[in-house]
């Protein structure tokens, strides 16, 4: 399925509190969390499909989404973390 | 009785008596079949292996060298690594896409692959085993100045620490700040200050 930009740059968004039991790209530590898109990385093939050989016309948007090491673990640190998350993994702040 | 043997002889003069491991076997196992089903052949695995043993941190160490002493290099590094790098004349056709995190005043930049141990291999070789680690995994994320610190870097609290987690196909670099003067050291010399830890975001660069 081709995917048209979801999440615009500057934009709040959430990680999917999903739990497969199968190989995918997302931190347990960045489920459910709130984080900014920071950039838009292009697509990429799905690694859930790929990582078990399948043939994989399934093409992801991948953002850079940086979320406060405050709002992850707490605290009043400035410090920040980055992950690649497919937008398939994103949703809306209230979603 | 008398003539058959009563211990297993290894195919591999090398091994001194020593027991694989697990993971030694089942290495060799898939090498055999991968070889024994004609899926690689012996000329393609060991120009594979020619191809990872030469590589290591000194590449990664010329290439920031030389963008810290050519701006307009660094500038091209930076907006698209693999592009310039390949204007150097390295080969990237096999190498992952990367990405290199400038350190700044205000910025220290750090590398992990919280899931699995994503490295930048082409640029710095194989990774070390505390890379790997289930601890730096889990810990430089959540603690990252008391890890920093146990590396012996203590980052100023003005300082801003950004980990980069390398969750997808992107391989990630760091670019670390160049020490005074270290501009006006011969490019060879230069290189050699520049350590594969400085590069992860674990360590600086050392003036002699």
């Amino acid at each position: 399925m081709a995917e048209t930009r979801e999440f615009s740059i500057g934009q709040m968004v959430r990680v999917k509190r999903l739990w497969p039991a199968k190989h995918h790209r997302v931190p347990f530590y960045l489920k459910g969390k709130l984080g900014q898109v920071v950039t838009c990385l292009g697509s990429v093939e799905n690694p859930e499909l790929s990582a078990y050989f399948k043939t994989n016309a399934d093409q992801h948007i991948l953002y850079r989404v940086r979320f406060t090491h405050a709002h992850l673990w707490g605290g009043h640190q400035t410090d920040e973390i980055y992950a690649d998350l497919a937008a398939k993994w994103l949703c809306e702040p209230e979603g | 009785m008398a003539d058959h043997h009563t211990h297993v002889h290894t195919t591999d003069p090398d091994l001194d008596g020593k027991t694989l491991s697990d993971g030694e076997v089942w290495e060799a196992a898939l090498r055999e079949l991968l070889l024994e089903k004609k899926v690689l052949t012996t000329t393609e695995l060991h120009d594979q292996m020619n191809r990872t043993a030469s590589q290591s941190a000194a590449v990664g160490a010329s290439i920031i060298a030389k963008a810290w002493k050519d701006q307009n290099f660094k500038k091209a590094l930076l907006d698209n690594p693999k592009a310039a790098i390949a204007d150097l004349g390295h080969d990237v056709s096999k190498m992952p896409d990367l990405v290199i995190v400038e350190n700044t005043v205000d910025v220290h930049n750090v590398v992990v692959c919280t899931l699995c141990s994503c490295y930048p291999r082409y640029m710095l070789g194989p990774p070390p085993e505390w890379y790997r680690s289930a601890a730096y995994r889990a810990r430089i994320v959540r603690d990252p100045r008391e890890v920093l610190a146990e590396f012996g870097l203590n980052i100023s609290a003005d300082t801003k620490i950004q980990i980069y987690d390398s969750t997808a196909d992107l391989r990630y670099m760091v670019m670390p700040l160049c020490p005074p003067g270290g501009d006006e050291m011969p490019l060879a010399q230069l290189q050699t200050i520049i350590t594969r830890d400085s590069m992860i975001g674990v360590g600086f660069p050392k003036l002699p």
